[in-house]
């Protein structure tokens, strides 16, 4: 993961939006417009690009069955662990088994099962199954936890968040420096085409509207150099690995 | 400043309607510039709300601080009445700005903050949308007229999303012009900028034309007053949308 710590409210992307649609009053795409489309563009933005990370440590239900967080938008890591947050004694992984699902009771339904042969690698893998394996599924919003992890009493989620906590008008939004033109492109681009739509295609704001569109769309756009800024965010991540390939001549 | 006596004693004069039996008086000609300023009046704040450069349009609103009620016939709905007569400008119905201002009952988070203006069919539409419902800190409101038993009430301007606690807001209004109203002073500085005086002087000399032939023609339409060989008047001609006056840059 990145470092990052700078961080610009909301009011700056949509101020500068404003300004470059020629609405820097606000009155032909309306404020609460603006704010829709810039929480709409951040939410894109840590799809593509995984800035947003986040975790929740819950207790496992007895039954098993651990909600997830309304917006979660993919799971980095699963981890069973005994003991307190400030205390974590011992933890393994979990493993996502596809179409593993159950509803609390110790049964489940799964597309690989011991003896009725489902899928034929993970079959022959079987017979040579390493010590401790816990699988999960998902399905209905929750991770279906298999029996197998009754020795554990808590469960870490780590995941890609939507570059908001709450889905809420009472909530602040921020934008990360780094993508400040990208979203600023992004918003304009979707304000464009409100404005467009109530007041005419002009043939100067089409011009401003492929204009926006092209940096989102570009290879050389304002929303790769957002990706690319963030994959050159960490200097110390690339001379580890320099160090690791020539102290250890291509490792491990 | 040019009054509006000053601008129409020049019209009179220029049109030569000097003498005490004229056929149009002064009342006349004023309510003409009433018109004619309220159209250049409401097309150049349109423009400019939509030009990209309108910080300096703001000169042109008058402040108020209304007071709030509530109609009980649409469900205890807050509204406020306009203290005047304002343009109907398209993107904001005439009003420059409406915000939440100190000593409303509002808290203090809000005060400052902007309404927007929004019909209600639009409003049920923003309804669905958690960023643009409408709520305390995301306020709308919309112009319309109200029938109730004491008659239809036309000046009022009703708000969406506030608590019914608020007492007062602070709104910009751009007033219109309106020199049919009896109570306004024809010796005060007419409500446009300078540089357009010149618009209303033409736009009313044009209409007071119109006026001057309008017996003329209905006469030689008789067959009355035309001698042999006389080419009677043309009417001015409708002015186009393309005309000088209609696409300068005010």
């Amino acid at each position: 993961m990145a470092t990052l710590n700078g961080y610009v409210e909301a009011s700056e992307i949509i101020g500068d939006v404003a300004q470059a649609i020629h609405d820097p009053s606000m009155v032909l795409v309306k404020p609460p417009t603006y704010m829709r489309l810039f929480q709409k563009a951040l939410g894109e933005l840590a799809q593509d690009v995984p800035f947003d990370q986040r975790h929740i440590q819950i207790q496992i239900p007895a039954n098993k069955k651990v909600p997830l967080p309304k917006y979660i938008s993919g799971i980095r890591n699963i981890y069973l662990y005994n003991g307190d947050g400030c205390d974590i004694n011992g933890s393994v992984t979990v493993l996502i088994k596809e179409n593993y699902a159950h509803n609390g009771s110790t049964g489940s339904f799964s597309n690989v099962k011991w003896c009725n042969f489902g899928g034929f690698t993970q079959d022959q893998l079987g017979w040579l199954l390493p010590y401790r394996i816990f699988v999960a599924g998902i399905s209905e919003g929750c991770i279906d936890l298999s029996p197998a992890s009754a020795s554990w009493d808590n469960i870490r989620i780590e995941y890609t968040g939507l570059g908001f906590d709450e889905y809420s008008q009472d909530e602040k939004l921020y934008a990360p420096m780094w993508a400040r033109q990208a979203l600023v492109d992004r918003v304009a681009a979707w304000a464009l085409e409100i404005r467009m739509n109530t007041e005419g295609k002009e043939r100067f704001y089409l011009e401003l509207y492929k204009m926006r569109k092209e940096e989102h769309d570009s290879s050389s756009g304002s929303w790769m150099t957002a990706r690319m800024r963030w994959a050159m965010l960490d200097q110390k991540q690339m001379q580890d690995l320099v160090v690791k390939m020539t102290g250890t001549g291509g490792g491990y | 400043m040019t009054t509006a006596t000053t601008l129409s004693d020049d019209i009179l004069t220029t049109l030569g309607y000097t003498h005490d039996d004229r056929a149009r008086q002064r009342e006349s000609i004023l309510f003409n510039i009433g018109l004619v300023s309220s159209r250049l009046r409401r097309r150049s704040i349109d423009k400019e709300l939509r030009s990209g450069k309108d910080d300096g349009l703001i000169s042109e609103a008058t402040t108020y601080i209304v007071p709030l009620f509530q109609e009980q016939y649409v469900d205890d709905r807050t509204y406020f009445n306009l203290p005047a007569s304002i343009v109907d400008a398209r993107v904001n119905g005439g009003i420059a700005y409406m915000r939440y201002c100190a000593g409303s009952g509002c808290g203090n988070n809000l005060i400052g903050k902007q309404f927007t203006m929004a019909s209600p069919n639009e409003l049920s539409v923003r309804n669905g949308m958690e960023w643009e419902k409408p709520s305390p800190l995301v306020p709308y409101y919309f112009k319309s007229r109200i029938s109730t038993n004491q008659g239809t009430i036309s000046d009022r301007v009703w708000l969406v999303g506030v608590s019914p606690m608020l007492s007062c807001l602070e709104v910009g209004l751009y007033l219109s012009v309106d020199l049919s109203d009896p109570m306004s002073d024809p010796d005060d500085p007419l409500p446009i900028p300078d540089d357009q005086i010149y618009l209303v002087k033409r736009m009313v000399l044009d209409m007071e034309r119109f006026a001057l032939l309008t017996p003329q023609q209905r006469r030689q339409n008789d067959g009355r007053d035309f001698k042999v060989g006389q080419q009677p008047f043309q009417p001015p001609t409708t002015m186009s949308i393309n005309a000088p006056i209609n696409i300068d840059e005010d």
